[in-house]
């Protein structure tokens, strides 16, 4: 890996054409720079080379006279390869004829046909005679799974599939069995395939064996339009190509080689795309007519909102005004609705779903660097030296942002350490592994810093240039081990010896998951990481970092346009009067000094009649938030609420107006990613009836209201955006690309305010782990199937995965007796539920998990809500319960 | 299709005679394994040597003691025919059909070996006494027509004299057995991955 900064570059020439390429490139490789096509069907650029198909033979004339595979070759100075040569052809053909001597002609009823490597090499390179006997397989067609189908008569066995399930997925559910004519691939034990439904198997099929049932015969390859777009599912961003016959979904293409996910994509991204089509969709603005919603035209839908909205604000000012917003908005709209809020109607209490836990991400990581987002791209994530994974199910939350962790595992054979109260996926596939308490992560964390300072860890010449900083770390951690062995349930000398493995890689990178931003204390855990990272040399741009991972699909979005009371667009704290200053200016308005309140208060002002009148876009928070924080009783006592949603959601059936939004799919815009990359989306459908674009309906408000707000399109809100926060101006460049300015504000914080923010870092929270008489830790938190209300509106995903069940550990439902299915009772202080089983080796002894998007209203009110305190967030705390278990008869 | 329904109600049956198999000592092999070189092919050989067979059964478990996935093990398993996954016979009767053995009568071996033992090739006789195999070359093609009967050569056979070593066999287990019978049929360590 030393020689990798010295690249060795040889000279080598293909067809007669001459070029340098760097040592160890591949004849394939080689002549793809050179625009040459060489056939292959099992040869991807991402992956090594499997060399099964071998139709990609080339003729070396030199230095030896020899046919070799263009896709394992490694190519020698001076070699001279011929790909059209009559050698070359002569070969093709005979492998071709070799394959089709098996392979149905099926073509007219295959999904592949049009876009099938068989067919197009067939016209290309085939003969029109087989010299060779034809001999057909006769498989019955794999039809159990779910999802993908297996034809392996039409198999050629070049085993792409295998590999990638394999090398990329690392999920090993298809392998080959039997040998020979009979090999066929599929699911181990002739078991139907249950697999993480990535899909990745059937996208890099190069003929029609693996197809996906919910597009099967529903299109063909010329048919379709085409859009690239961005997955909205999760902060990954992933790009890919919405295909539509005659305006319809037809299916989803991963694009190879663009986007965070290069080509790979999720179950969600890959097979979630008809809930833009499902009929529960809302098509028509809805107005209250007494105890009913009725259908209205737009004109009064919009003038009755304005009328309830400014009705409030004349009787009780700005601040008898709350707005409400989810992560599913694209940036265009939420600038919009943040002018709205703030410039037109005045009001300050303006709160998002990043209140859940993702604020303490944003103000830790800006507090330091000036930025928010992930410092790593996902390309450097691929090329860490050693990561460490806390508190998330990282191929659950974000399987995009997963593969780049398991390709350092694959590609890197890199160290991954991982904390978590969950035996996760990437715990399970990682070197080293911190099973703790649930809910303990900040102390473990405050561990690891710990054992930096005191095993002498820390790097040199952070040593050297930041002495102060150190010392101010240093004075923190003067207790024993004691406090952090205790409420995590770990050893001193494991912590240790993690700290250890962190501190001995050249480039590190930390990944923090909901658990630690969403904890007790997430911001302090967040920013004890930045220590950690800091400490380790981490922090000094040399390709590692700490990074807080973003669950919901535009969160960081929300982030940049300061969609929380204590934030200012940007990500610069409301407090910060010359940033205000300028936000001020750019809109032309006033804007109060003091900051608004967060969701909590905002719930608590409605209640006490403070609050007259709210606006929720793109989120149910009376479905999503457990009973005792009493959302129901405080939008109900609301004068006005008007809600803007793709479906009729429990806090729209509360509404005064609700306005029918377009999806995705259906208008233009641009989401940010977790690594701060901005992406556009297009539009590829028509909306269902009436829906609008979220800004389009914003802006119209405001001009019923009497606001400035005038747009033609989303691409001119984003050029108002690049004015005040510069980063909308350049789509797809990620925090990584920023580095510069990030090294800029570190400098001077550790000038400045660091020792200041230092002083209640380290203290642990007394309720960490506090005794209680129910013994089990319930998590509820994301799966891989699903995500919020969107996915639940997929026939596709709930066909997959449709059960509100329970996750327990295998081993303790055995010892009590429960199988899987069996229904058992769930108590805590606040209430009971009564669910199914299933095991699962995910969660350990003593712990519990249970889907957040199930949305099972008896789980949710299990929780016993505890607010974290105004420095670490204000966050609702409910996704981990003490619980007692027990079965139902 | 109709051969689906057919298979599992095989497969069913199959497996709950395999419950009452203990699959310890096969657990123990595989933790032995844990951790080093490429662990399948061996802890499969070692299993089978122990148990006449590998239970499909008990893979998952073998999948979890070796952290190797299922499909990879199963792959192996299906891959190289000296694996079974059926019970077998205490003695096998292994009839070389290769080339040199062919030519000396081998199929006439095959189709007497048939009626003595009473089985189609590959099959086990129902007091899982005897089962019989046509192998393809054993590699001694100088011993022509060559059998064996688990590990022991039997070289210039004829029906006839393959006929009364069987018989042989059968009459002796009938009249309790001896010690020499016990040593079940080993995999040859052939081509490893």
């Amino acid at each position: 890996m030393n020689t990798a900064t010295q690249v060795d570059t040889i000279t080598v020439t293909i067809n007669g054409e001459t070029i340098e390429v760097p040592k160890g490139t591949r004849i394939i490789q080689a002549a793809q720079q050179l625009g040459v096509e060489i056939p292959t069907f099992c040869y991807h650029p991402r992956m090594l080379p499997n060399a099964a198909c071998r139709i990609c033979t080339v003729e070396v004339v030199k230095p030896m006279n020899k046919m070799f595979m263009a896709c394992s070759t490694e190519m020698m100075d001076g070699m001279e390869v011929l790909t059209d040569s009559p050698r070359t052809l002569d070969d093709r053909r005979t492998n071709m004829d070799l394959l089709l001597t098996q392979h149905p002609l099926d073509c007219p009823v295959c999904d592949k046909g049009g876009e099938c490597k068989l067919q197009d090499y067939s016209v290309k390179y085939g003969s029109s005679e087989n010299p060779f006997e034809t001999k057909r397989k006769d498989f019955p067609e794999d039809i159990r799974s779910t999802l993908l189908d297996f034809n392996s008569n039409r198999c050629i066995l070049c085993g792409a599939c295998i590999q990638v399930c394999t090398d990329i997925q690392k999920v090993d559910a298809i392998g080959f069995s039997k040998r020979g004519f009979i090999t066929v691939v599929g699911a181990p034990m002739g078991e139907a395939l249950d697999c993480e439904f990535c899909g990745q198997c059937m996208d890099v099929c190069p003929v029609g064996a693996i197809t996906s049932r919910y597009s099967k015969y529903k299109f063909r390859p010329w048919q379709e339009a085409s859009h690239q777009t961005t997955c909205t599912y999760c902060s990954c961003g992933c790009q890919y190509d919405l295909r539509s016959v005659d305006g319809e979904v037809s299916r989803v293409v991963p694009i190879e080689g663009v986007g965070p996910g290069e080509g790979s994509l999720c179950v969600k991204g890959h097979f979630g795309f008809h809930f833009m089509e499902d009929e529960e969709r809302l098509t028509k603005p809805l107005v209250r007519r007494g105890d009913k919603l009725v259908e209205a035209t737009w004109d009064e839908a919009l003038t009755e909102a304005a009328r309830g909205l400014m009705a409030a604000k004349t009787s009780g000012g700005g601040s008898a005004l709350a707005g409400y917003v989810g992560g599913r908005l694209a940036n265009e709209d939420i600038y919009l609705f943040s002018r709205l809020m703030r410039g037109v109607l005045e009001s300050t209490n303006l709160d998002s779903t990043l209140r859940m836990g993702g604020i303490n991400g944003v103000t830790a990581a800006y507090a330091a660097t000036g930025q928010v987002g992930m410092m790593n791209s996902f390309d450097e994530l691929r090329a860490a030296d050693v990561t460490l994974l806390v508190g998330s199910d990282l191929t659950e939350e974000a399987p995009i942002c997963g593969l780049a962790v398991k390709d350092t595992i694959t590609r890197g054979e890199k160290p991954v350490l991982t904390v978590d109260s969950m035996r996760t996926e990437i715990m399970r596939l990682g070197s080293q592994r911190l099973v703790i308490t649930p809910g303990s992560e900040v102390a473990v964390i405050k561990g690891l810093v710990k054992a930096v300072v005191d095993e002498g860890l820390i790097d040199e010449q952070v040593a050297t240039r930041y002495p102060e900083a150190v010392a101010a770390i240093r004075d923190q951690l003067s207790g024993t081990y004691k406090e952090i062995e205790t409420p995590t349930g770990l050893a001193k000398a494991d912590i240790i010896e993690m700290a250890k493995a962190f501190a001995a890689g050249d480039k590190g990178v930390i990944l923090a998951g909901p658990r630690v931003t969403g904890g007790l204390k997430g911001h302090s855990a967040f920013a004890m990481l930045i220590d950690l990272a800091f400490l380790t040399g981490n922090l000094s741009g040399n390709g590692g970092g700490v990074n807080a991972l973003t669950v919901e699909n535009n969160e960081l979005g929300l982030a940049l346009m300061g969609m929380a009371p204590e934030l200012l667009p940007g990500g610069a704290p409301w407090s910060d009067s010359d940033a205000r200053q300028q936000v001020a200016d750019a809109w032309q308005c006033e804007l109060p000094d003091f900051a608004g309140l967060p969701l909590v208060d905002q719930l608590e002002a409605m209640r006490e009649g403070k609050i007259k009148a709210a606006y929720v876009l793109g989120t149910d928070p009376i479905n999503a938030l457990p009973s005792d924080m009493k959302a129901a009783a405080s939008f109900g006592a609301l004068d006005f609420l008007v809600v803007q949603e793709l479906f009729l959601s429990e806090t729209a059936k509360c509404a005064n107006v609700v306005f029918p939004a377009q999806s995705y799919a259906e208008r233009e815009g641009t989401f940010t990613n977790m690594e701060g990359r901005t992406q556009a989306i297009v539009k590829a459908m028509k909306a269902p009836g009436k829906a609008r674009a979220d800004w389009q309906i914003i802006m119209e408000l405001s001009r019923e209201l009497g606001g400035p707000l005038s747009y033609t399109s989303a691409e001119e809100i984003r050029e108002d955006m690049a004015q005040l926060v510069p980063q909308f101006a350049t789509l797809d460049e990620t925090n990584a690309d920023r580095a510069g300015g990030r090294q800029a504000a570190l400098e001077s914080y550790l000038d400045g305010a660091y020792v200041a923010d230092m002083d209640y870092r380290y203290d642990l929270p007394a309720k960490l782990n506090e005794a209680s008489s129910h013994e089990m830790h319930l998590y509820v938190g994301d799966s891989l199937f699903h995500s919020g209300v969107l996915s639940t509106h997929n026939w596709g995903l709930m066909k997959i995965d449709s059960v509100d069940t329970l996750v327990m550990n295998s081993r303790e439902a055995r010892k009590l007796k429960i199988r899987e299915g069996d229904k058992v009772r769930l108590t805590s202080d606040q209430g009971s539920a009564v669910v199914p089983v299933k095991m699962d080796t995910r969660v350990q002894p003593g712990s519990l998990f249970f889907p957040k998007h199930a949305l099972n209203r008896d789980v949710t009110n299990l929780a016993g809500t505890t607010i974290s305190s105004a420095t670490e967030g204000s966050a609702p705390l409910y996704k981990f319960v003490r619980v007692t278990l027990e079965s139902v008869d | 299709m109709t051969t689906e329904t057919a298979n599992t109600e095989s497969q069913a049956a199959a497996s709950g005679a395999e419950e009452e198999l203990d699959m310890t000592r096969a657990c123990e092999i595989a933790e032995e394994e844990f951790g080093k070189q490429g662990p399948v092919i061996r802890v499969l050989q070692k299993v089978q040597e122990e148990y006449g067979y590998i239970p499909e059964s008990w893979l998952p478990e073998m999948a979890d003691i070796l952290e190797v996935p299922l499909a990879r093990i199963f792959g192996a398993l299906t891959f190289y025919s000296q694996f079974y996954t059926e019970p077998r016979g205490k003695f096998v009767v292994k009839v070389c059909v290769g080339t040199a053995c062919h030519v000396q009568g081998a199929k006439d071996i095959l189709d007497r070996m048939k009626e003595v033992i009473g089985v189609e090739s590959g099959g086990t006789t129902d007091d899982r006494l005897f089962t019989l195999e046509p192998v393809a070359c054993i590699g001694s093609c100088g011993l022509a027509p060559l059998c064996l009967i688990n590990t022991d050569t039997a070289a210039h056979q004829s029906p006839a004299s393959m006929a009364d070593m069987v018989q042989a066999l059968a009459d002796k287990e009938a009249q309790g057995g001896d010690e020499a019978g016990d040593e079940v049929a080993a995999a040859p360590t052939a081509a490893e991955e």
